[in-house]
């Protein structure tokens, strides 16, 4: 059984990959603060619907039977459908690539350095991904291990720097918000970022060991207790107000944080923080894409041929992503209706299809063996 | 060969992605303490800031400030404005205190500067707001007597260590303005500070005058820094502060208790629609100073103080609130948040006419204090 | 100062990856290879200019707006 990864990771690597995916950009754009204090429902009425779309995934993986999931999709739907389907999927890998070093870029000029052009920001971030690309997943995994306990850590220190100003009020009236207006922000808070997961699709077959199933559920539940910290922490902290009123909350949140009166203004450990995860995130659609497109382009075991192409074209989209920093975030209402066919409907056919090949192989193989020889 | 020219197209690649693109050094910036906002005579904002000086040694000097005065149509013109006399641009990132004039505060409120000093991302969050008590804002800053270098880092000080010495003033974050501003049922409460004349002397120094409350986002009225005492006691803001009062059945001085813990809590009763707040208000509190003549008497005094005193809060309490809800209107306790956080049904049902009931809402407060201890003296 | 960091990336990446693993790719790789990058730059560079190309998240939305009517 051949496989396009080199080395083998574990899975419990796999799960630290997926929290830092998910913790992603959501750590300064924060968690669709538009239900003020009711985001914590929001958030884990989110992970409810995650669940099932969870299932589907680690259902096509435990389908494929640990095979490289660009052949398997080639196998059952044949030539060209399985070829639009892997395009379909490669595009939705590197836009999302694209869209999450225009984040960062964008953070960085609001806050930090309104007077430096983005793209040198957009090449250096997109450069060291390429890099780590190129260095194949097992390398990814092992910067993972150091990139959470970095964002972990920070997300420790800022919570209990700001344990002091924090007001438990904050969270109250309980369910202020309608029931059309929870919905909206779970889905939109399922779409982005939870269901980004789909990016981690070609990506299990590394994991040798550990079931597809205990991978993504375990990374579901992770990332939903650190996302939750986040929003407790900047409701408490910043008010509901100005949590939604602020594009970035979790920075004005460490901006707020001081530790006696020696230790304030740490608030660039959150740049830190976005840094870190964004760069996983990054490397890690990158690297789903270029698996991608090598399998389109028959280049199956030479990935690092095609690694600076996707590079330019991923910068390429970042630069033309957006028109400015208002679009990016109004885009934000409409990202649930594009992500949908990618993260859900996708999936959805591939499953059907991994279903009905796994049905009728079986049914093919009852007859064979029921024929005397 | 060709490594020579991998080599050299990778140092180029590095020079113009590593280092700072718009490096700005300490030389030019011209760093701002405070700032002060005031109504021109032709309608325009006339800022003043607090610059620190630099051109002085600070080692045998110290740290000094100067004003600097500028004029715009917005508050960001003004500050752009400032840079037409300036050698170098204005850094806020060190700005401790904003300061408005009443004027400012009861025409114009506080949306605009609320607003700009959350929007720009050098304006730190955790800047104090202020209201000034003089004719203008900028007759606070232009004092001589500076302890930190700068009257603002003197302000900010004073505001930040308050609520343990003195309870005078109500400590205003820009960040928590902002919430307190957004949510229904409560009013904005700011610091109040002016200039205190020195007896026998033409001098004025800046102290602390107490609080100035909001109705919506104009001003509304001032309090003095003894009720602005009071007020703090009713969300537990108050962590320190001196209670004197005579009782002259004891002794013919004011006694003097030191707050060392105040529990307060608000709740309500709904009887059909008609809202009867309730306030309590629990002090633990040591006796400071007691002056008296031991033959005054010799029965044990600690009850009849603690009586005294509790009847002195509760008046005192029960005054501020009157004060608040007719002269004022201004629900600067939060009563009305209260209800909205704690049953959201009903407050939608009454937050339409809120502020008239809010009015004539009836409060009882009840006051309990404990002396824990006596100092060093007993206490008779 | 743009176009310097872009030319140079350009050459840096021709130079550093291309060149150096030519005889691997086989000829359709190579020609995709040149042919990509040589796109991209010629974007970058023409969006750097100032040449008004449409921008992704104004077509998505629009597309958005028109299929489920948002």
């Amino acid at each position: 059984m051949k496989t396009i990864h080199d080395n083998p990771v574990s899975s419990r690597e796999m799960v630290r990959m997926i929290i830092l995916f998910v913790f992603g950009s959501s750590v300064v754009m924060g968690v669709n603060p538009r239900t003020m204090q009711d985001a914590w429902i929001c958030l884990l009425i989110a992970a409810a619907i995650s669940v099932p779309v969870f299932f589907i995934y680690a259902r096509i993986m435990h389908l494929m039977d640990g095979k490289d999931f660009f052949t398997c999709v080639l196998d059952w739907f044949g030539g060209i459908p399985g070829r639009i389907v892997i395009a379909l999927l490669v595009w939705y890998y590197l836009y999302l690539a694209a869209v999450v070093v225009r984040n960062f870029s964008e953070f960085m000029e609001i806050v930090a350095m309104p007077e430096t052009p983005q793209i040198p920001m957009m090449i250096s971030f997109l450069l060291v991904s390429a890099y780590l690309c190129k260095s194949r997943i097992q390398v990814i995994s092992q910067w993972s291990i150091v990139g959470l306990c970095i964002t972990v850590g920070i997300m420790i220190i800022t919570v209990l720097s700001t344990v002091a100003s924090m007001r438990p009020q904050n969270l109250l009236p309980i369910l202020e918000h309608s029931p059309p207006v929870m919905m909206k922000s779970s889905f939109e808070i399922f779409a982005f970022p939870f269901a980004e997961c789909v990016v981690f699709l070609p990506l299990i077959s590394a994991a040798k060991h550990g079931s597809p199933y205990k991978v993504f559920f375990k990374g579901l539940f992770y990332s939903t207790l650190v996302l939750m910290v986040i929003i407790l922490r900047n409701v408490l902290t910043l008010g509901p107000q100005l949590m939604e009123a602020e594009y970035f909350p979790s920075y004005s949140c460490a901006r707020i944080m001081e530790i006696g009166s020696f230790l304030s203004r740490i608030e660039g450990t959150i740049s830190i923080n976005f840094i870190v995860s964004g760069l996983t995130k990054t490397s890690l659609c990158l690297y789903s894409g270029a698996l991608g497109l090598a399998k389109l382009l028959n280049v199956p075991n030479k990935l690092d041929l095609i690694i600076m192409p996707i590079f330019l074209f991923v910068l390429m989209l970042c630069a033309l992503s957006y028109t400015d920093a208002v679009q990016m975030f109004n885009f934000l209402d409409f990202y649930p209706f594009y992500a949908l066919p990618f993260q859900v409907i996708v999936p959805v056919v591939i499953w059907l299809v991994g279903e009905w090949k796994a049905h009728s192989k079986k049914t093919s193989s009852v007859q064979t063996a029921s024929q005397p020889s | 060969m060709k490594r020579c020219l991998c080599a050299l197209l990778a140092a180029c690649l590095m020079l113009p992605l590593a280092g700072c693109w718009n490096y700005r050094g300490l030389n030019e910036m011209t760093i701002v303490a405070g700032m002060a906002i005031d109504e021109a005579d032709d309608g325009q904002y006339l800022m003043t800031f607090e610059v620190m000086d630099l051109s002085q040694p600070t080692k045998t000097e110290g740290p000094n400030s100067n004003l600097v005065f500028a004029k715009g149509g917005s508050i960001l013109e003004a500050i752009r404005n400032a840079k037409r006399q300036l050698a170098s641009k204005l850094y806020f990132g060190n700005m401790q205190i904003m300061v408005i004039s009443h004027q400012v505060a009861e025409r114009e409120g506080l949306d605009a500067v609320l607003d700009f000093a959350l929007r720009d991302s050098e304006m730190r969050e955790t800047m104090e707001l202020v209201v000034s008590r003089e004719e203008t804002a900028r007759a606070i800053l232009s004092n001589d007597e500076k302890i930190s270098g700068a009257v603002s880092y003197d302000i900010s000080r004073i505001i930040r260590e308050d609520a343990k010495v003195t309870g005078s003033v109500f400590s205003a974050q820009f960040y928590r303005i902002y919430d307190d501003s957004r949510t229904p049922g409560i009013n904005v409460v700011l610091p109040v500070f002016y200039l205190a004349p020195e007896p026998d002397s033409d001098k004025k120094h800046v102290e602390a005058y107490g609080c100035a409350v909001f109705k919506g986002s104009l001003l509304a009225g001032f309090f003095s820094a003894e009720e602005t005492k009071y007020l703090l006691m009713v969300n537990g803001l108050l962590t320190g502060g001196v209670l004197t009062f005579y009782v002259p059945e004891i002794t013919k001085n004011n006694i003097t208790l030191e707050i060392k813990k105040v529990d307060s809590s608000m709740s309500y009763e709904n009887n059909d629609g008609k809202i009867a707040m309730k306030l309590s208000v629990k002090i633990n509190a040591y006796f400071a100073e007691f002056p008296h003549n031991k033959n005054e008497g010799n029965h044990p005094v600690l009850d009849q103080v603690e009586r005294s005193a509790e009847n002195l809060v509760r008046e005192e309490l029960q005054s501020v609130i009157k004060k608040l809800q007719t002269q004022y209107q201004s629900d600067a306790l939060g009563m009305g948040r209260l209800i909205y956080r704690t049953n959201l049904p009903l407050w939608r049902q009454i937050s339409g006419r809120w502020n008239e009931m809010y009015q004539t809402l009836p409060v009882d407060v009840t006051v309990k204090i404990h002396l824990a201890n006596t100092a060093m003296v007993r206490e008779s | 100062m743009i176009y310097v960091i872009l030319v140079v990336l350009f050459a840096g990446i021709l130079c550093i990856d291309y060149i150096p693993r030519r005889q691997v790719m086989t000829r359709p790789l190579r020609l995709w290879y040149l042919g990509v990058c040589l796109f991209c730059f010629a974007v970058l560079m023409l969006d750097q200019v100032g040449v008004p190309f449409p921008r992704i998240g104004t077509v998505l939305i629009w597309m958005i707006q028109k299929i489920f009517g948002v």
